[in-house]
């Protein structure tokens, strides 16, 4: 694979922080194809992104979890010993107030493979999750009522995947059920 | 309108997320249909052009098809140039 030339990757001026306040959450049991990594790329242009799109088993789809502005953040964190390199991704929410439908889809999910999907500000998108290792909720960080009238009532989750590599997923999000 | 030219494929006609125009939502009847055709020739999963469709975008942009233009000239080659001789 070529290298290339790493220019200053500012599109139009356009680089602002922090993630969509929407990411979309799907079991990973219900993925019936997956995008793949590229293929042998010819140079590092073509080594960032993820190849085709994923499918859902029929009558499934992805979930939308709402998040409060700011509050949503993904840590791209190298680990790894030396000629073993890999990624964390660590990706924070908070979902305001206690809905008791939020309640239930922790205790639905807290043991659960998953896959996460997070939008960033700049259009690219990060799948967390993939055939052979899924994204867990790893922590609920900031969750409860708050301690005081000022404080902050709501659920803060962390999902935890690892990977090889890190890449952008260029496809669609289905929000309606497979057929 | 635009359900005369595409049709939703593999989910039930409803929202997806695309990367380039957020959410669409194909129960609705107000989409874009340039927007919906430039999803099509990116490859989109869940949309495809209905054989109406295929009619009038073919038609709108024959360079996006794979027809050979009818009017194709031919190329002929010129005679060769016969070069005066001992006017040099």
């Amino acid at each position: 694979m070529d290298l290339l030339d790493i220019s200053k990757g500012i599109v139009d001026g356009q680089n602002l922080g922090g993630l969509h306040q929407k990411i979309y959450i799907a079991l990973q049991a219900d993925i019936l194809t997956w995008p793949t990594n590229p293929d042998a790329p010819a140079d590092t242009s073509l080594n960032g992104s993820l190849v085709g799109d994923i499918a859902m088993v029929t009558g499934k789809k992805f979930f939308e979890f709402y998040s409060t502005e700011d509050a949503a953040k993904l840590d791209i964190s190298m680990i790894g010993e030396e000629m073993g390199k890999g990624f964390e991704f660590k990706l924070s929410v908070f979902n305001p107030g206690l809905a008791t439908e939020l309640l239930g889809f922790i205790n639905a999910t807290k043991n659960e493979d998953l896959v996460v999907i997070a939008p960033d500000n700049n259009g690219q998108q990060f799948l967390l999750g993939n055939a052979l290792r899924s994204a867990k909720i790893s922590g609920s960080e900031g969750s409860g009522t708050g301690g005081t009238t000022e404080g902050r009532r709501g659920m803060g989750l962390t999902f935890t995947f690892h990977d090889g590599n890190v890449y952008d997923y260029p496809g669609a999000v289905p929000l309606t059920p497979a057929v | 309108m635009w359900k005369k030219h595409f049709k939703v494929i593999g989910i039930v006609p409803g929202r997806v997320k695309t990367r380039r125009y957020g959410i669409l939502d194909f129960s609705h009847e107000d989409l874009d249909e340039n927007i919906l055709h430039s999803l099509v020739k990116e490859n989109f999963p869940y949309l495809e052009l209905t054989p109406a469709g295929n009619k009038h975008f073919n038609k709108k942009d024959p360079e996006d098809t794979e027809t050979v233009p009818e009017n194709t000239e031919k190329i002929i080659p010129s005679p060769p140039v016969k070069r005066k001789e001992g006017n040099s």
